[in-house]
């Protein structure tokens, strides 16, 4: 697969640093030589200096037999263009990075055609949403879409008023079989591994289900999380800019009660007059006193989302040490969020540049496999069957995948498929693989991929 | 000031002013009525001081903003006097104060009259009567800016100055065209009443100026009974239909009326929400009052009370009742209502329900502010933020408006027979709405107050319809400093 990146800032180094360890062919794009040099020796990318809405850059030859086009620059005008520019070279697929130009409602497909445009990435909108969800559904640590987007693995924090709380995994797995849900991985503290049908949940496990999109209210339900959601909330955001205006507006309309705090004068006019049911307050969130009198001790949640990580730290310090809120901190480097996770009282740490990476990369077919996501050492492999495969005709029973790896489910013409010794696998059939990092090779040896 | 190029525009309206002077002419002309000979001469001297001042030599200059107040502020005026011409010619009124005073009634809609009986007076002077009314409805600038091609007057400012409401929505990019298209709307909307009105009864001429009046939420009748002489149901319901609709902002019609019959175009106009509700308000609360306090059938009594506030609300001021027979209660509420008035650009007086809701929405937020000191709020209307110029300008409006109304009130007082006279005369000529209370109530006229008295109401008139900024800024010596 041959990839062609449009701009190499920071969810462009990201980007690379994961694909790098792919089989793909990148060819990176930049005005910047030092950056070009520095991921040249790094990771041994093909780099072109030159400007993306260039005539000569239209001319070389990269863009012909691309599979894919990634146009993330900082100019949300340069990535559109340069879309336009690839779509009409003959690129495969165009994905554009676009912060502020709002392309919704009836005309969306329509206007993304004439520009050339596949797919469009929002970061802004991706940490935004990121962050709904986690209000909106405080237990469900993450989830990744498998399939196309119809089946996802979710992952539920057990806390102790669930139904699943101090019950086995067997009658767990008995609640769920007839909806085609499957438990399928626990993480207990911070180790991953298949759970055994005779152990029991505790609180602050996480357990991930491959769950099929329809199904997740049910199991919502089931957990008895879907009642705990509906409740009204009342959220502070501490932080007015783009992410945490989008997240304000969302919670207004979804009628929660929201208080936002920003420090900037001028900005925080600027919202005010964009929200409407959403209180625009103006103060530093770091000020303690000021968060007390606007109720920081009965709010549900806060979060901090200015673009310093350590004013959010700080903000959600101070929260979290003088409320029973629940804290959400916007990390913008990497390398802080296990320390913010697993070192503070925060509890979650979200990072935009991984999530960009990671909704980027849904865009990639590595040789190998489809899709995949992993938890800890345990990874989640997706994987087509087709003809070569030697395990057609095969039963479950007869496969050896180790005791740290095992079949999740199987999709057969829209049905999923709870994993019973006696199932033979079929030609086309979508296997969904648990396997732990070590038996990744063999695992996928097995199955007929070459690694 | 550029007075050349003002006189000039002048000269332009006192044209227009004078050619449709010959409309009524030509009906007496048309009955063989002796007024024939009062309005031609009337249009012949119009017309002549009209055409002597375009023979000024053109200015170089355009008309900028201030001399845009001093134009809209004159044409007034002068529209007040030519218009007072023919009752004083055709000998329909005793004094040039009389005259003046019912042409200025005409024209800024209001419909106090000083006519004890109507139904005596030549069939000609009653048409020109209400057609002073429907030119004054939408405006004789915006008229003349809308006939008149290449007036050299345009520019948002004059526009501004007529029309009534804290901003003026522009329709289309030219001033001129917006002039246009609200005419049409206007037009369109008239004749349909027009249509309406003989349909339900009424004769042609009946119709004709009663069309006039009720679009331009005037109030003249042809009758001493108002819309009580036909005694039909149907004719007040169509009548509360179309004052309701003259009450709401022009603009809102014309996206109706040519955007395809959206009734969100209506349902998402928070003014028009507004001013509806208060309407319902204040016929659900006058209604249960009434029908508590006495023993009155409720279909009539509903629809009496519904006529009576609409026509209030709006500054019509036609009355099918006697609303002074009602409970105190509901005097308070109608006076309250003749503060209010109808929406922005529309064609009633009084200080505009918008400003009302505004100040109301600017209170709250000010409230709440006071429980969370650090907040950031501005009013909104239709999910805009409203200005901060606009809400001071709105809240100084407010406040000049009750200085006019005490100031008027204390110097009616000179004559006034009784407070309630004093005070309710002064705050109907101010809103143009017509009827008061004690004296000049909905069964009496304006005709025994004293001369000294009509001159002041004359003015409150012109004040109220040109939103008293307008002339008042002619005050300022700043405005004639070169």
């Amino acid at each position: 697969m041959k990839i062609v990146i449009a701009g190499a800032g920071e969810v462009g180094y990201n980007l690379i640093e994961r694909l790098s360890k792919e089989p793909v062919q990148l060819f990176v794009v930049d005005t910047n030589p030092v950056v070009l040099k520095r991921l040249q020796d790094q990771f041994g990318v093909t780099t072109d200096l030159s400007n993306v809405v260039d005539s000569r850059f239209l001319s070389r030859s990269h863009l012909k037999d691309a599979d894919l086009f990634l146009a993330i620059t900082n100019s949300d005008e340069t990535n559109m263009i340069a879309c336009k520019i690839a779509s009409a070279a003959g690129v495969g697929k165009t994905v554009c990075r676009i912060r502020t130009v709002h392309l919704e409602g009836a005309k969306k497909a329509e206007s993304l055609q004439s520009l050339g445009i596949d797919h469009i990435i929002n970061p802004v909108e991706l940490v935004a949403d990121e962050l709904f969800k986690g209000v909106m559904t405080p237990n469900l640590i993450e989830s990744h879409a498998f399939d196309e987007g119809r089946l996802f693995l979710y992952g539920y924090r057990i806390q102790t008023y669930c139904q699943f709380f101090n019950q086995t995994v067997e009658e767990v797995k008995g609640q769920l079989e007839p909806y085609g849900i499957l438990p399928a991985l626990l993480l207990r503290q911070g180790r991953c591994f298949l759970p055994k049908l005779a152990q029991r949940l505790e609180e602050h496990d996480v357990l991930y289900f491959l769950c099929p999109l329809q199904k997740h209210t049910t199991l919502r339900e089931i957990m008895g999380y879907a009642r705990a959601a509906a409740k009204k909330k009342r959220v502070m955001i501490n932080g007015g800019g783009h992410i945490g205006f989008r997240l304000a507006k969302r919670l207004e309309e979804t009628h929660h009660q929201v208080k936002v705090i920003e420090r900037d004068a001028f900005r925080s006019q600027n919202i005010a007059g964009r929200l409407s049911k959403a209180l625009v307050l103006h103060f530093d969130g770091t000020e303690l006193k000021s968060l007390k009198s606007e109720g920081l001790t009965d709010t549900d949640f806060f979060l901090s989302v200015t673009s310093s990580e350590q004013i959010n730290l700080t903000a959600c310090l101070l929260a979290k040490v003088n409320s029973h809120a629940r804290a959400i901190c916007l990390v913008m480097q990497q390398e802080w969020l296990p320390i913010v996770e697993e070192g503070t009282l925060i509890d979650r740490a979200v990072s935009p540049r991984i999530l960009t990476a990671r909704h980027l990369s849904r865009f990639i077919r590595g040789d190998r496999v489809e899709a995949s996501f992993s938890v800890a050492h345990t990874e989640v492999l997706q994987i087509h069957l087709n003809a070569n495969c030697p395990l057609l005709g095969k039963t479950l029973a007869e496969l050896d995948l180790g005791d740290a790896s095992a079949v999740g489910l199987v999709a057969r013409e829209g049905q999923y498929h709870s994993p019973r010794p006696n199932f033979k696998l079929q030609n086309q059939d979508l296997v969904l693989l648990l396997v732990h990092r070590l038996d990744r090779a063999k695992v996928l040896e097995l199955f007929g991929r070459a690694f | 000031m550029y007075f050349r190029s003002i006189l000039r525009a002048l000269g332009v309206i006192l044209l227009i002013l004078g050619l449709t002077l010959l409309v009524p002419a030509l009906y007496a002309w048309a009955i063989h009525s002796p007024d024939l000979e009062a309005f031609l001469r009337s249009a012949v001297y119009t017309i002549g001081t009209g055409g002597l001042l375009l023979l000024i030599p053109k200015s170089q200059y355009s008309l900028r903003t201030r001399d845009g107040f001093a134009l809209v502020s004159f044409g007034w005026l002068a529209a007040g006097v030519v218009g007072g011409l023919p009752y004083l010619l055709a000998d329909v009124v005793p004094s040039f104060t009389d005259a003046f005073f019912e042409s200025v009634s005409g024209f800024t809609t209001t419909g106090a009259s000083i006519f004890t009986v109507i139904e005596d007076k030549p069939l000609p002077v009653l048409l020109w009567r209400s057609m002073t009314q429907w030119f004054g409805g939408m405006g004789i600038i915006v008229l003349a800016l809308a006939i008149v091609p290449y007036m050299d007057i345009g520019g948002m400012s004059i526009f501004q100055a007529e029309v009534p409401g804290p901003t003026a929505d522009k329709l289309t990019p030219k001033v001129e065209d917006t002039a246009k298209v609200l005419w049409i709307v206007y037009v369109i909307m008239t004749l349909a009443l027009m249509v309406s009105l003989w349909a339900a009864g009424m004769t042609v001429f009946d119709a004709i100026n009663h069309a006039f009046t009720t679009m331009a939420t005037g109030g003249f009748s042809t009758k001493n009974a108002s819309i009580l002489f036909y005694r039909s149901p149907l004719i007040e319901w169509i009548v509360i239909l179309f004052m309701a609709l003259a009450g709401m902002n022009f603009a809102l019609h014309y996206h109706f009326l040519f955007g395809r019959f959206k009734p969100k175009t209506y349902l998402k106009d928070s003014e028009a929400m507004f001013y509806l509700a208060m309407i319902l308000f204040s016929v659900a609360s006058i209604t249960g009052l009434i029908l508590w306090k006495e023993d009155r059938i409720f279909s009539e009594t509903f629809r009496a009370v519904t006529f009576t506030v609409t026509s209030i609300i709006t500054t019509t001021g036609y009355a099918t009742d006697d609303y002074e027979l009602w409970p105190i209660f509901s005097h308070l509420m109608l006076l309250l209502l003749m503060v209010m008035g109808g929406c922005a650009g529309s064609t009633a007086g009084g200080v505009k329900s918008v400003r009302i809701m505004l100040v109301l929405k600017y209170v709250y937020v000010e409230m709440v502010k006071l429980l969370h000191p650090n907040l950031v709020r501005d009013v909104k209307m239709h999910d805009t933020v409203v200005e901060r110029s606009v809400l001071s300008s709105i809240l100084s409006f407010l406040f000049l408006y009750l200085t006019v109304l005490v100031v008027s009130i204390l110097l009616v007082s000179f004559e006034a027979p009784d407070i309630l006279t004093a005070i309710s005369s002064v705050v109907t000529s101010l809103g143009n709405v017509g009827p008061g209370l004690g004296t000049v109530g909905p069964t009496e006229n304006f005709a025994h107050l004293g001369d000294f008295t009509k001159w002041v109401l004359s003015i409150n008139m012109v004040l109220g319809r040109l939103e008293i900024l307008t002339l008042l800024v002619l005050f300022l010596p700043q405005t004639w400093l070169k």
